[in-house]
């Protein structure tokens, strides 16, 4: 807890960075004090986590570092943010008196070093802004969550992030090659760009997926690809068993193939998406092989060769499955739509995502739906799709909706939301998987870190004790707060 | 509405083109007398043509992406005009005759309240936006604005990095998380265009774009560019407005 | 006391790139790989029913929903058996041409409505592929009854009354009608169609959907092949906004020529 009232905070914080990088607007405080994983409280304008005592804007590491020294000597939690697009409670500020340190205004793209093929860029530049400024120059970070158009560099970091196209690219820790990052009590660490090094335990990692509870990350480089979608190719089948389609997601990673896109789709989720020309009750599985010319089409090639092998299959024609990937990205248009039907349906879907190894994915996925659906009240849908896959296993990326009846905003979460992901992670844990692929566990799943590390949680409390002692790198996060 | 369609249909024969008004009202004429003169009837007519024994009409199809020909082959052909039509009106036509119709009532259909729709406020229904980003840096430069746009009969409206440093309160923010807008006049001044941005005033008629970086995304999405610091732009503006009020 | 809801699911107009727009030569856009939605007036007609039908006190309610189009929209009717409809009916176009026919729509719809014996035909404005804003007009011309347009909110007075709010010209008028009427459905904010559950899905989703082609209404036919009105051209509206640098040294020209070129003084307040 803060050792200094929330003016005290204030005054402090204004002497290191100016009145006008603190802000104290209520509204703004509201804002945040959470992120997309109360969406339902959101849409219905409540706020139930404790208000922040301010909002700041840093711009540079060296004010990074005071930030931090002072509200480590004062022992004030702080949330690290850029872009306000985290979807599992890891930037709700979970102690009175919180600070949300904000990096979007630190913006510059400081390198496109095209012949070493990385870019390094300030913790607030946007990916969106990044990616279609590479792209003009035939480049590509590979990196594209569904929350490109709001997420920025330092949190896509910070949250481990993965992109639609990572069965190819990889995950952003294979893309990440140097950082730089702020410890609480004011260390600035840089980690210089190398291709690799064995120079003891990849460090990097330390900072990777920390979510903000060890330190605050203020520059990022990441490899560059060329960006050559003319080579797309687009497969798809329609098919009736979803243990099959995942066997057909295994064989195609086991044999050595590496398409940039390899999705799963299971009937009901499909329904959402491929309703214009996959009949009722369908699974379908997709791929896309992006690279080189040459890669691409013996991909392909090759791909169908092996799904040849399984009559049960049919095949859809490439088109509609190219058209469909054209217009997946998170439209802002939909986003500002979802608002709005939310509000007047008091429908909301909400999104779980964990991962298994190909023996236990299946089992994972079906009995996860099947106690939603016995347990869980006022369902209206239930099911999800895999959409990384790997040479071990995959992801599933459960997609749930209900209806909201008879229930106060604040109540949500209980009736159903947390119920559901509880079910979840409870089968998960019984087969053997993770509780979350690439979401971060944030503080939605964060009471499930003992049972998702198990003998390891050793090694994660001892990095937190000892790169945050006083405890205030946004507590409640990664490691549950003590009741 | 069946009183007036019973006292207009004996005028109405032997008529060849009956023009309509494209509100609500001369869309329901249109409609129904139509059938009931056995002619045929469009709605929101771009464009005109007559000829011999028919008149081709132009009118926007699948949702104002294509623009579809139509030849109306019945007389008589009724149309209402559509609302978006613009430039200068020319009447030029004589007036041949002038009736006054006397409508009965009838029990069917009863009124039973009207009341007048003030007209919407706020950033969704506003004409004319004024848009910034996070060139503005400072409450005077937020002020400054503000007047510009009071100049200009606009409203104010901000990119999210405005409204998150307390410039502008949270419903002057324009996009994806706040006000989805479609004015008929849009200036994006200091934005630089990203798509949850962008997304909330893509439906402007015209947009105008005013930012130093030529390379912002907001030029490419923009009907007019002006290249230049949105400071500047927001004093010269309002300059130029004092400066032809006051001749 | 009888609602019928004519409602049609269409192709996603904003999934077609700008590319995507151009017409074949029979005078057709390829929409097949655009995901299908409810029309947006038609999704607000079948919510308004639904609201309509839960006021307390008054008589039971039947509701059928009719849409005309491919099997594939039949997912979309089941979801209405979900919430409760009665009666569902489809009527397969049998790849005529009904874009822009709203006669042959409506005589569809009419016909139905006398067979259903229908108190409130229900229906959206207008189908965003047409834009013609005829049909419930003509539905309510074969049937010589009232059609109130735009409408906002109805409720029940009585068996024989509805008292419906219009948007008018101006503002909003509020009118008694008297049953069987026409009733025409805009843009009425917050009018999304409510999510029934999976376990009303799996309950009431097996309703029959009745099935009915073109062919069993002759006077559609008809009036398919004595169109009043035949497109002759389609084309697209190209819509790309051009990006034109407004000439200038200082911000002042800059400004200058912007108002006298572009806005033509049209900021100058009165």
């Amino acid at each position: 807890m803060a050792m200094i009232s929330r003016e005290k905070i204030v005054e402090g914080l204004v002497e290191i960075l100016g009145t006008e990088n603190v802000i104290t607007d209520e509204q703004v405080l509201k804002d945040s004090s959470i992120d997309r994983y109360r969406k339902y409280e959101q849409c219905m304008g409540v706020y139930t986590q404790p208000i922040p005592a301010a909002v700041i804007y840093v711009h540079s590491t060296e004010e990074v570092a005071e930030v931090l020294s002072f509200c480590n000597d004062n022992q004030i939690n702080v949330v690290p943010r850029t872009g306000h697009s985290a979807i599992e409670g890891g930037l709700e500020t979970s102690l009175q008196d919180s600070v949300v340190i904000d990096g979007s205004q630190m913006n510059k793209v400081l390198k496109v070093d095209r012949y070493n093929m990385q870019v390094t860029c300030q913790c607030g530049v946007p990916l969106q802004e990044l990616d279609d400024m590479l792209r003009e120059q035939g480049l590509t970070t590979g990196h594209s969550p569904q929350s490109k158009p709001l997420a920025q560099m330092g949190g896509l970091v910070a949250t481990r992030s993965i992109g639609q196209f990572s069965t190819l690219y990889g995950g952003i820790e294979d893309m990440v090659v140097g950082l730089e990052a702020v410890f609480p009590n004011g260390k600035i660490c840089r980690i210089k760009n190398v291709p690799r090094r064995a120079a003891g335990p990849d460090i990097r990692n330390i900072i990777i997926g920390n979510e903000g509870a060890l330190c605050f990350i203020t520059e990022v480089t990441v490899k560059l690809f060329k960006w050559q979608p003319e080579n797309n190719h687009y497969i798809g089948y329609a098919l009736d068993d979803m243990k099959l389609g995942f066997d057909c997601l295994r064989e195609v990673m086991a044999e050595g193939y590496k398409p940039s896109f390899a999705r799963l789709y299971d009937p009901a989720d499909a329904a959402g998406h491929f309703s214009h020309f996959l009949e009722e009750g369908k699974c379908i599985l997709i791929w896309m092989c992006e690279g080189p010319a040459g890669i691409t089409k013996a991909m392909e090639a090759g791909i169908k060769e092996l799904m040849s092998k399984h009559p049960e299959l049919e095949e859809v024609d490439p088109t509609l499955i190219e058209k469909w990937y054209e217009g997946l990205n998170w439209g802002p248009e939909q986003i500002a739509q979802e608002r709005e039907e939310i509000i007047a349906t008091k429908n909301i879907g909400i999104t779980t995502e964990v991962s298994g190894s190909w023996d236990n994915i299946y089992e994972i996925y079906k009995t996860a739906c099947d106690r939603i659906m016995e347990e869980v009240p006022d369902m209206t849908l239930m099911g999800g799709h895999s959409s990384h896959s790997y040479i071990n296993g995959t992801n599933m990326y459960f997609v749930y909706y209900y209806n909201v009846v008879d229930c106060e905003p604040e109540e949500e979460i209980n009736k159903y939301h947390n119920p559901i992901n509880r079910i979840i992670c409870e089968q998960v844990i019984k087969y053997g998987g993770s509780i979350v692929h690439h979401h971060g566990l944030g503080k939605a799943r964060a009471h499930y870190v003992y049972d998702e590390y198990g003998s390891s949680f050793y090694m994660l409390d001892t990095l937190k004790k000892a790169f945050d002692p006083n405890g205030i790198m946004n507590m409640g996060t990664l490691i549950p707060l003590r009741k | 509405m069946e009183e007036t369609l019973s006292a207009l249909e004996p005028w109405m024969k032997g008529s060849e083109v009956l023009l309509f008004p494209g509100n609500y009202w001369g869309l329901e004429l249109a409609g129904r007398l139509a059938c009931r003169l056995n002619g045929s009837a469009q709605n929101a007519v771009k464009r005109l043509t007559a000829a011999e024994d028919h008149v081709c009409i132009t009118k926007s199809v699948y949702g104002g992406h294509m623009e579809g020909t139509f030849r109306m082959k019945r007389a008589p052909y009724c149309m209402t005009a559509d609302r978006g039509l613009e430039g200068d009106c020319v009447v030029s036509a004589r007036v041949d005759a002038y009736h006054t119709c006397e409508i009965q009532a009838q029990s069917v259909v009863r009124i039973v309240g009207f009341e007048e729709e003030p007209p919407a406020a706020g950033l969704r229904n506003a004409e004319r936006i004024l848009a910034v980003g996070r060139a503005v840096k400072k409450p005077e430069e937020m002020e400054k604005v503000q007047q510009a746009a009071d100049a200009i009969g606009a409203e104010v409206g901000c990119s999210r990095p405005v409204v998150m440093t307390a410039l502008a309160p949270m419903d002057r923010l324009i996009g994806v998380s706040g006000a989805m807008t479609k004015p008929d006049l849009c200036i994006a001044a200091g934005v630089s265009g990203a798509p949850a941005f962008y997304a909330g005033v893509e439906k402007s008629k015209l947009l105008i774009s005013v930012n130093q970086s030529p390379d912002a995304p907001i030029h490419k999405k923009s009907d007019y560019v002006i290249l230049g610091d949105m400071r500047e732009f927001v004093e010269e503006i309002r300059a130029y407005i004092d400066k032809t009020q006051r001749t | 006391m009888k609602i019928l809801v004519s409602c049609a699911v269409l192709p996603d107009l904003e999934a077609l790139a700008s590319e995507d727009w151009h017409a074949d030569e029979q005078k057709q856009i390829n929409t097949a790989f655009a995901p299908l939605d409810w029309n947006a007036c038609d999704e607000s007609a079948l919510e308004l029913s639904l609201r309509l039908s839960a006021q307390d006190g008054k008589e039971p309610v039947e509701r059928c929903a009719m849409t005309i189009g491919p099997k594939n929209r039949e997912r979309f009717l089941k979801t209405l058996a979900a919430l409760r409809f009665d009666r569902l009916i489809r009527i397969d176009d049998d790849g005529a041409d009904l874009r822009f026919a709203p006669q042959a729509v409506a005589q569809i719809i009419a016909e139905t409505a006398r067979e259903e014996q229908a108190d409130v035909i229900l229906t959206g404005r207008q189908n965003p592929i047409g834009e013609n804003a005829m049909t419930p007009l003509l539905v309510a011309e074969l049937l010589h009854i009232p059609c109130l347009t735009q409408v906002m909110q109805m409720e029940w007075l009585d068996e024989k009354e509805i008292r419906v709010v219009c948007r008018v010209d101006g503002g909003l008028r509020t009118y008694c009608v008297k049953t069987p009427c026409v009733l025409s459905v805009g843009d009425v904010p917050g009018t999304y169609l409510r999510v029934p559950t999976l376990k009303d899905k799996m309950k009431y989703g097996k309703l029959p959907i009745a099935q009915k082609t073109i062919h069993d209404f002759p006077q559609a036919v008809h009036c398919l092949e004595e169109a009043a009105c035949q497109l002759e051209d389609l084309r697209p509206v190209i819509q790309e906004r051009e990006g034109k640098r407004i000439p200038g040294e200082t911000m002042e020209e800059m400004v200058h020529n912007l108002m006298e070129t572009v806005l033509k003084g049209r900021l100058i307040q009165e």
